[in-house]
């Protein structure tokens, strides 16, 4: 078991080297450089913008520029500086991560709070209209692009003043009490969260009734009801540890996914993640800031199917990786 | 015999199905006494393997119901009882064991958890006194090292252990009657014979009635005491069977018994019983194994009722009166008067 | 016994199993007017997608009416209307002023289907009167042609990304199925490079290769491009897993033994028996497709102005005052990328459901 993570880890680490590289390069390809704007300045010299340029490093060819760049990174956890905030890459991006991360976490709750439960009561009334509601309500939601919901709900917002209309934080949040801030931080949190939660729900939704179906039949489930159990604790306790086996792994699974499914959430409700500093150092050609950015996001997603595989390595006894 | 454990009257169970009602179970009926062993045999299809889900109500609902009968049991019958008392009749008076030990055992508990979880639920032990049962039972069906087993999962046992497993979980609770369906079907001939040995150990030391559905014969010969033919949802004979292997008194018992192999023998072809078994959908009216039989008569297309033709001994066939007296050969043989 | 029947050709039985399932059906119909509206947009749309109408902005969508205050009209007709809170935007409908809808009529030029030059609209009203049945949006264009135009990118970007990377996906899933080896290797872990980064990232760091100023044409096929770049990866990774599967079939070492070439026995023997899940995976994908081209345009990297696609439509809608007073701004886009995309997927299931090997052999196999 221990070497198996060992060896997954030691995967992990080429495979961020190709995400660096390729995202170095795609960067590289891009015309022109963050100092383009400072260029078309005509306040600003050309020998000030020389100057710059050769300050930044981007002057040097492309591969002395990666070399550089990979030795801070492995050497001293530098990520670089970022151009436009005139901050430590890491410094802008660890605040964006952590609320893209507390976002991704409010919709894994929503998700999974509401799939499991209605997966498993539609499962077992099979082919009742509850079943057959849950059924239509799951395909015509998956019709639903993030963009429209998140729009959608927007206008409720606005229009019935429920919820904020974006943002992380209301104006007067630094005089409120620890619990009112926690309150306040929910508030704006639930929509966003609801957006994104919502997207995956109907087909873990789908899966968690097939899967309990599946196992429902199987003959151990008669076993335990030759045993005399109660209905309830043939279902919880007997199918639904089974059923549930392969919900693991997709759990892991969307968790990296949900951090690519907030971006669009982040930019409708203004919520400060790493997809909307991302958008805004892309368009800045802010160099350090986008791969630093982009290797985070990969790293989250990386890590979550590392952790869904070990869970499931832990949860299902047959499994072995010796 | 004295009063019999269980009494089984004219049960019906059925399945809807796109293709219409069909009755697995057409009026069965028997009885089981204690300490002896009562075999059902049939082929696929017969219904054998659902008359012994049904007295349990295990019959997976709602495509399938019971649909008529009585399941006499202590005093009571069983298909008439709340789910509640039901569910306090399975696993502590009537156990259940089923074909497929790898399949029915769950893979993400222990085999000593799943063996306690029936004592836990019926005698309301502590864990702890429940696990130190759980050993005793696993010791008491010869599996070696029973601590150590009963950490283990299922998928470490050998097909042989894990049905050792399913016996111990079955008799945890001391039952009356245990139900085997098809318990060595999955299992080497050598680990077979030590199976059913196991049962009939069991047997004789709990006073159990025991209730064995097979499809071979050899095993019914072995280990059972009475038995019943089952084909196309109704009982076709029934009696000891010792009498019934000597002088079958149906004709489809006696083709089963005529198509089994025979030691010193010479054999071109196996015998086989031409035909097929009707559709369930489509049954007729008259005997069903009429188009089958080597001795069919006018009169096989009436309704053949079950008759009692010497003491416990019964067949459906109109024509078993001369099957008993010897003039006429259910196998449809030439008799040398 | 009875004879048995000739078994059904595929074809015949793919058929019959579609009959099957009638939303399948509706959407391939919703599916089919889509793309046929789109392509006679200039003809349908009355109005070019940047025509705007300074008069006029935040017009609400007007209703077509056969009654008016001296009874039935023959003909439908909207009624003008004038502006009467400038701030606000509000515009009143005027009773006095009918304007009967006319078929046919003049209009701008343009060529339809690309080739044939003509003036002609499929509808309209007499000038200087307007018909907005859709509305107009913050620079006075008509919605329903912007609709249509925007149709015509919006619908299109998604058949032309799937083919590329399907095509992508395909060749390369196969060769590495197939051939194995280091060039399998290679493949496998540059798709796991892919998959590994999320997917809108990847997006945006490549759209920005693109000079944000090319014309429209250029944009609309750099961002087909970079869709079907990002998609093949996952196909290949599907197909390569079907292949090994084929691979070892009989056919496949009696073309082996036959002396063709390794190109050859992928093409034309293995990758056409993964084609009933091709079909599938295809069908299900085209809407990812569309939707990453309606973000793209939708964050303003996309299709630009004054060029009309769904998704910069959906960003005139962004703001708080248009999803509060001009909510047609939200719901025409809206509506047209939500039928489509639940179209697809109706189409998509009921094909996979035809197309099931155990349904098409009738639980034979």
């Amino acid at each position: 078991m221990h070497r198996y993570i060992l060896t997954r880890v030691l995967h992990t680490i080429p495979l961020l080297g190709g995400i660096s590289l390729l995202t170095f390069l795609l960067l590289q390809l891009t015309p022109g450089d963050f100092l383009n704007q400072m260029a078309e300045n005509p306040g600003i010299s050309p020998a000030t913008i020389e100057a710059m340029r050769r300050n930044f490093g981007l002057d040097r060819p492309w591969y002395v520029q990666y070399g550089l760049y990979l030795r801070n990174l492995v050497l001293h956890f530098d990520f670089g500086e970022s151009f436009s905030r005139h901050q430590p890459v890491f410094t802008v991006l660890r605040e964006g991560l952590g609320n893209t991360l507390l976002l991704a976490v409010a919709s894994a709750a929503v998700t999974w709070g509401l799939a499991l439960p209605l997966g498993i009561w539609a499962a077992v009334r099979q082919h009742s209209w509850v079943d057959r509601l849950l059924s239509l309500v799951a395909f015509v939601w998956l019709s639903i692009p993030e963009i429209l919901s998140g729009l959608l709900l927007l206008m409720l917002a606005a229009r019935t003043g429920w919820f904020p209309v974006g943002g992380m934080r209301s104006l007067d949040f630094d005089e409120l009490t620890a619990w009112g801030q926690f309150l306040d931080i929910a508030h704006h949190l639930a929509l966003p969260a609801l957006v994104v939660g919502l997207i995956p729900l109907a087909s873990r939704m789908r899966q968690m009734r097939s899967n309990l179906l599946d196992v429902l039949r199987l003959d151990y489930v008669t076993t335990a009801r030759a045993k005399g159990l109660d209905e309830r604790v043939v279902v919880f306790k007997h199918a639904l540890r089974n059923a549930l086996n392969p919900m693991i792994t997709l759990f892991g699974y969307t968790l990296g996914a949900l951090v690519s499914g907030s971006f669009i959430a982040e930019i409708i409700f203004s919520w400060p993640g790493l997809g909307r500093i991302t958008l805004d150092a892309l368009l800045t050609q802010d160099q350090y800031l986008v791969m630093g950015s982009v290797l985070m996001a990969s790293l989250v997603l990386i890590l979550g199917n590392l952790v869904a595989d070990i869970l499931l390595a832990v949860a299902d006894p047959r499994i072995s990786y010796d | 015999m004295n009063e019999p454990l269980l009494r089984v009257e004219h049960l019906v169970t059925e399945f809807v199905t796109d293709t219409g009602r069909i009755r697995a179970v057409d009026d069965v009926s028997f009885e089981l006494g204690a300490g002896e062993t009562l075999a059902v045999v049939g082929e696929s299809g017969s219904g054998k393997s659902v008359t012994a889900l049904s007295l349990p109500r295990l019959v997976a609902q709602p495509r399938g119901r019971i649909a008529g009968g009585r399941v006499w049991f202590q005093g009571r019958d069983l298909l008439a009882l709340p789910d509640a008392d039901m569910r306090q009749v399975r696993g502590r008076a009537i156990s259940m064991i089923f074909q497929e030990p790898m399949t029915s055992l769950n893979p993400v508990f222990t085999c000593g958890d799943q063996v306690a979880e029936a004592v836990v639920l019926h005698e309301r032990l502590s864990r702890r006194a429940a696990q130190a049962r759980a050993v005793e039972m696993l010791a008491k069906v010869g599996i070696p090292s029973p601590e150590q087993r009963a950490r283990e999962y299922p998928h470490q046992l050998s097909g042989g252990m894990r049905q050792r497993v399913m016996i111990a979980m079955a008799l945890a609770c001391r039952p009356s009657i245990l139900i085997a369906d098809e318990p060595t079907t999955a299992l080497d001939v050598t680990i077979q014979a030590q199976i059913l040995e196991l049962i009939e150990r069991l047997k004789s030391e709990m006073g159990m009635g025991v209730l064995l559905i097979t499809h071979d014969l050899g095993v019914v010969a072995e280990h059972a005491d009475r038995v019943a033919v089952m084909y196309a949802g109704q009982i076709v004979e029934q009696g000891e069977v010792a009498s019934v292997f000597r002088g079958p008194w149906h004709p489809y018992t006696a083709g089963l018994h005529a198509s089994l192999p025979r030691l010193g023998v010479r054999q071109e072809h196996l015998r086989v019983i031409p035909g097929a078994v009707p559709n369930p959908a489509r049954f007729p009216a008259g005997c069903r194994f009429e188009p089958r039989c080597p001795v069919r008569a006018e009169g096989c297309g009436q309704p053949q009722p079950l008759v009692s033709l010497d003491g416990d001994r019964l067949s459906r066939c109109h024509r078993a009166g001369a099957f008993a007296a010897g003039t006429l050969d259910p196998a449809g043989a030439e008799v040398r008067a | 016994m009875e004879p048995e029947a000739p078994p059904d050709s595929p074809w015949r039985i793919f058929r019959r199993q579609l009959r099957r399932s009638p939303l399948a059906i509706a959407g391939g119909v919703v599916l089919g007017l889509f793309y046929v509206l789109a392509l006679f947009a200039p003809f349908l749309a009355p109005y070019p997608e940047d025509a705007m109408d300074r008069e006029r902005y935040f017009h609400p969508p007007q209703s077509l009416r056969w009654v008016g205050p001296d009874g039935l009209h023959l003909r439908p007709f909207v009624y003008a209307t004038t502006l009467t809170d400038a701030g606000g935007f509000v515009y009143d409908e005027d009773p006095s002023r009918p304007q009967p809808v006319r078929f046919f009529v003049r209009g701008s030029a343009y060529a339809l289907l690309g080739i044939l030059s003509t003036d002609v609209h499929l509808f309209g009203v007499d000038a200087p009167g307007r018909i907005y049945l859709f509305g107009t949006d913050a620079f006075g264009r008509d919605v329903l042609s912007r609709l249509l135009f925007g149709g015509q990118v919006s619908l299109t970007v998604g058949v032309v990304g799937i083919l590329i990377s399907f095509t992508l996906g395909l060749l390369l899933g196969g060769i590495s199925g197939y051939v194995g080896g280091l060039t399998d290797t290679a493949i496998m872990r540059g798709t796991e490079l892919l998959l590994s980064i999320p997917s809108l990232y990847l997006i945006i760091a490549m759209r920005n290769i693109i000079p944000i100023d090319l014309p429209s044409q250029q944009v609309y096929l750099g961002i087909v491009a970079i869709l079907a770049f990002i998609g093949w990866a996952s196909l290949a990774r599907v197909i390569r897993g079907l292949v090994l599967t084929i691979r070892r079939s009989e056919f496949v070492t009696a073309a082996e033994a036959l002396g063709y070439s390794r190109l050859r026995i992928i093409a034309r023997h293995i990758l056409p028996n993964t084609m009933s899940y091709v079909i599938v995976a295809a069908t299900l994908s085209i809407p990812s497709y569309i939707l990453g081209e309606v973000v793209l345009s939708f964050i303003g990297v996309g299709v630009q102005e004054p060029s009309a696609s769904w998704g910069n439509m959906l960003n005139q809608a962004r703001s708080i005052r248009a999803l509060t007073s001009f909510p047609w701004l939200l719901y025409v886009p809206g509506a047209a990328i939500f039928l489509t995309v639940m179209a697809f997927n109706f189409l998509g299931d009921g094909l996979r459901d035809a197309l099931d090997p155990r349904r098409t052999t009738g639980g034979r196999a």
